[in-house]
């Protein structure tokens, strides 16, 4: 090698050193840039050298992780803004297994360590034995210090709900879900003792035998659905089955003392029977799927009071079907001043009411070319955000309108999925670039979808699932009037092409600002209403 | 995808990780960040694994993840100038996911090399990757920071070496 190539090794290894330790500088950057730009036959001895660091990185990793174990955060297994764990999830134990398995990838000091082997599975299952559960969703959670999960993680032992509503799998295959203020102490992923509080259990036949200890008795599941209640005062134990059989046993010589069965309720106190239970209140065992629905009512009213809002179509039933309720116009003196330009109530012609995100949540379903949602949104304006929830069954289109002003005149805003299935954001009258910068939305899953138009700034964007899908930088400035629009359909312009732009799917919310959202906004709204905490992502 | 399948997903995942993590940092050398990006890459794998197609190779489908991951870290921070620039990230993207880097031997080696390091210089190596900071380091030794750093420049390249030096069989083992 020439003295010139040794130099510049050496320089390469010292600028890899600054990257490495974080202390590069702009200068550094741009240097190396240019050597890596300028010198394509060093990027193998670049890399090999990273590597080294990545190697120092990936085998103290293990020890990185063991000094920050100490955070609790009620949702996030992985990060802060982000959420794992599936309510899809088959109950099966070997897809806990897996989760495990993703838990111990993720976190590989909270699990026993080992080396990547043909053995791996066998590893996994051993690994299961330090969690009892995990968190699969939560609304407003907030546990007492100390006694809380490590992230997403519920090893055995104490656990004291003060706020909110959460959802635990057991191992085992179990859930529950617990309505504060509960506190328990989870002794294995079959058995946990409950001093006071309520919790739904749903369990599975490969979970039967899941057993809550009280004050009064021991409540002994034999696959089924079940609601309980321990008063904090004297531990009176108050059992609703939903379904299947729950045994009641006595909790020093586990003799069965009931059955109670579907339908049946029964109180105990002390491991006696006090009769049947007080009249059942469903809304005190939320179940599951409650749970991400209570969190987005929650967040509505912080919707409804956000500046530049427009207009909120949070897409429940209302008495007169025919209508879609813009709720803007409830707002009261603290919701600050309405905006600028009304946007009236929509008109449905066609689309028919169907489920949403969650049991109780409405949607608009959209399956007919003739299917679509009459609107209008009067004014001229600098900057427009539109977001809403989407699930599509087919993409039947080269266009498949979300929501697209009619016609195509100068102004007209249009918002459609292609056939591959990535938002488009068009505005009549403007030449733009295209950037594609992200993956479609998933056929069959509900999807965030966001678009923001700014005319100072000369840019439009699109979002799925809070993530940036698709860039416009626009040549010119043009006006922006939406106008008449359609939802889920387009009135076609005489002369365009793709004439039948008709949506197949569901529209769950939709939400109308007079601003550009800026992405970290989008992703708060994603966070809001997504449907459970594994969302469909675009990758 | 049934209960098998996702066994062999979750075996795959165990027994890539590692691979998976290295791709990260030889874009984003930033321990913290790459941390981060690596964490993120494992979720949306996780939340991924319906659409993953097992007769296909994983470790290019899930670096596929990674870099569109790191594609829009560099996005996010292309305001700062302390960061690679985005074609020559995409072009180093393109090499290290081709490089096989013998990762598990080079992990063994590392190891023997890291025995043969000082017991000062040793600890600071495993103080730093850690997860102490290098102020944290220096004061605790009694050192200046930049002391810290030039040590790890230093130790860095002589773990370079050494671990070259026996994959490539040169070593007495």
């Amino acid at each position: 090698m020439s003295p010139s190539a040794n130099v510049l090794l050496d320089e390469l290894r010292r600028l890899a050193n600054v990257m490495a330790n974080g202390t590069a500088s702009a200068a550094d950057a741009a240097r190396l840039s240019t050597i890596l730009r300028e010198r394509p036959e060093l990027h193998d001895a670049y890399l090999d050298f990273i590597d080294t660091h990545a190697a120092l990185c990936w085998e103290f990793r293990n020890q990185a992780e063991l000094s920050n174990t100490n955070h609790i955060a009620p949702v996030a297994i992985v990060t802060p803004r982000r959420s794992v764990v599936s309510m899809w999830l088959p109950w099966t134990t070997a897809v806990f297994a897996t989760v495990v398995a993703v838990i111990a990838w993720l976190h590989p000091g909270a699990l026993p360590r080992r080396e990547p082997t043909n053995e791996a599975v066998i590893g996994i299952a051993s690994a299961q034995e330090s969690i009892a559960a995990l968190l699969v969703d939560e609304a407003g959670a907030e546990f007492a210090p100390g006694r809380g999960p490590d992230g997403a993680r519920f090893a055995p032992g104490e656990y004291e709900l003060l706020k909110g509503v959460v959802h635990l799998r057991f191992s085992q295959g179990a859930d529950m879900v617990l309505a504060s203020p509960v506190r328990l102490e989870i002794v294995d992923s079959q058995h946990t003792r409950m001093a006071y509080g309520k919790v739904r259990v749903i369990a599975p036949p490969a979970a039967a035998g899941f057993t809550i200890k009280t004050p009064a008795a021991d409540f002994v599941d034999l696959g089924t659905e079940f609601g309980l209640s321990v008063a904090p005062e004297n531990g009176a134990s108050d059992l609703y089955v939903f379904d299947g059989q729950v045994n009641v046993a006595d909790r020093a010589s586990g003799k069965v003392l009931s059955e109670v069965l579907e339908g049946q309720s029964s109180r105990y106190v002390d491991g006696v029977t006090r009769g049947e239970a007080p009249e059942l209140k469903a809304s005190e065992f939320p179940t599951p799927g409650a749970i991400g629905f209570e969190r987005w009512q929650d967040h509505q009213h912080q919707t409804r009071r956000d500046r530049g809002l427009l207009a909120y179509f949070p897409f429940q039933r209302a008495a007169d079907e025919s209508v879609l309720a813009n709720v803007l116009g409830d707002r009261d003196a603290a919701d600050g001043p309405a905006p600028q330009n009304t946007v009236a109530d929509g008109r449905i012609v066609g689309a028919r009411w169907a489920s949403g995100r969650w049991p109780g949540k409405d949607a608009l379903l959209f399956d007919r070319d003739s299917d679509y949602v009459q609107l209008d949104i009067p004014g001229e304006y600098q900057e427009l955000t539109i977001a809403m929830w989407v699930k599509v069954d087919r993409l039947d289109f080269e266009f498949n309108a979300l929501l697209n002003s009619e016609l195509a005149d100068i102004g007209d805003v249009h918002f459609q999925l292609t056939r591959l299935g990535s938002p488009r954001c068009g505005l009549i009258g403007v030449k733009y670039e295209d950037k594609d910068l992200g993956n479609p939305l998933v056929i069959g899953r509900w999807a965030h979808v966001a678009l923001t138009v700014s005319r100072p700034d000369l840019i439009k964007r699109c979002y799925v699932n809070g993530k940036l899908s698709r860039e416009r930088p626009m040549l010119e400035d043009g006006t922006m009037r939406p106008g008449a629009c359609r939802i889920g359909n387009w009135l076609p312009a005489p002369g365009w092409g793709h004439s039948n732009r008709s949506l197949r799917g569901r529209i769950d919310e939709l939400a109308i600002w007079n601003r550009a959202l800026t992405e970290e906004e989008v992703h708060k709204l994603v966070e809001a209403g997504r449907p459970g905490l594994l969302l469909g992502e675009d990758y | 995808m049934d209960s098998t399948q996702h066994q062999q997903f979750a075996e795959r995942v165990v027994l890539n990780q590692q691979r998976i993590f290295r791709y990260v940092v030889s874009l984003v050398p930033n321990r913290a960040d790459a941390d981060e990006l690596f964490q993120q890459t494992c979720l949306t794998l996780w939340e991924s694994w319906e659409r993953y197609d097992m007769s296909l190779d994983f470790v290019p489908w899930a670096c596929g993840i990674a870099h569109n991951h790191v594609r829009n870290f560099y996005r996010k921070r292309q305001n700062s100038q302390v960061q690679l620039d985005a074609d020559v990230v995409e072009m180093l993207a393109t090499r290290s996911s081709q490089l096989r880097q013998r990762d598990d031997e080079k992990i063994a080696a590392l190891r023997a090399c890291l025995n043969e390091l000082t017991e000062r210089n040793r600890g600071i190596v495993e103080n730093y990757y850690g997860g102490m900071s290098v102020q944290e380091i220096a004061a605790q030794r009694d050192l200046s920071a930049n002391a810290i750093y030039k040590l790890l420049d230093r130790v860095r390249e002589a773990l370079h070496g050494c671990v070259n030096l026996r994959l490539a069989g040169g070593a007495a083992s």
